[in-house]
């Protein structure tokens, strides 16, 4: 008999339950993984996942998006008609456009080594996007860094 | 001993997961993973108070195994019970 351990849940399997409980109305905290969204969430971290209002989305924000049938947790950039436009912290050159329906939550608080912080004040926002603007300096800088 | 009973058992897929669904928040950075026979044993010692010696019989009569080898499993089974605070 195996014993139980800290699991591996395939991310669409995670997810679905994430959906289910958002949709009761509760919070969901679920742990970060990767490097897209550095320097802002890194491993370790775990983000408090609300249900989504469309109207209320603002640029800076952090939402979990599906994709092309894969899930991301990344940054809201741009807001158009009917495409958001979405980045990892971490990249340089990429967007990614996904409709409205495909936001289907919102990061709201980040917990990092037992304390909890607000991702939603607008000081945060504002950083957020001020790293987002700096992305042609980002760029140089990590090929000078990357030689 | 008893489990918590705020914990759900779900099948998710091919897996079993146990899920702490809080009041208002669900935290699913600390789910844990049972395979099919500890997850069954969850259920049957779901709501009950239960010893080492209830757990290792419900193993043998279901599962052909020795009392040795259920000891073993049952020993860690209960301090990974302890170890993520899955008992009342």
């Amino acid at each position: 008999m195996d014993i139980p351990s800290s699991i591996h849940i395939e991310n669409d399997l995670l997810f679905e339950q994430v959906l289910s409980y958002l949709q009761q109305g509760k919070g969901v905290f679920i742990p970060i993984k990767g490097k897209s969204m550095r320097p802002f969430l890194r491993e370790g971290d775990k983000v408090l996942l609300e249900s989504v209002d469309h109207k209320a989305l603002s640029r800076g924000m952090i939402v979990l998006a599906k994709m092309d049938g894969k899930w991301l947790l990344h940054r809201v950039v741009r807001l158009g008609q009917s495409h958001v436009s979405l980045t990892g912290d971490a990249n340089v050159a990429i967007h990614e456009a996904v409709a409205y329906s495909d936001i289907k939550a919102i990061a709201i608080a980040l917990k990092r080594e037992g304390k909890e912080y607000n991702l939603n004040d607008k000081w945060r926002l504002f950083v957020g996007l001020v790293w987002y603007r700096m992305r042609p300096i980002r760029r140089v800088t990590t090929k000078i860094f990357n030689k | 001993m008893e489990l918590r009973d705020d914990l759900v058992l779900r099948h998710v897929g091919e897996d079993y997961m146990i899920v702490d669904p809080g009041q208002d928040v669900v935290d699913m950075s600390t789910v844990f993973n049972l395979n099919d026979s500890a997850a069954w044993l969850w259920k049957e010692l779901e709501g009950r108070e239960f010893t080492k010696v209830t757990m290792v019989e419900l193993l043998t009569q279901r599962y052909e195994v020795t009392a040795e080898q259920a000891e073993g499993d049952v020993r860690k089974l209960i301090e990974i019970f302890e170890k993520y605070k899955l008992l009342k």
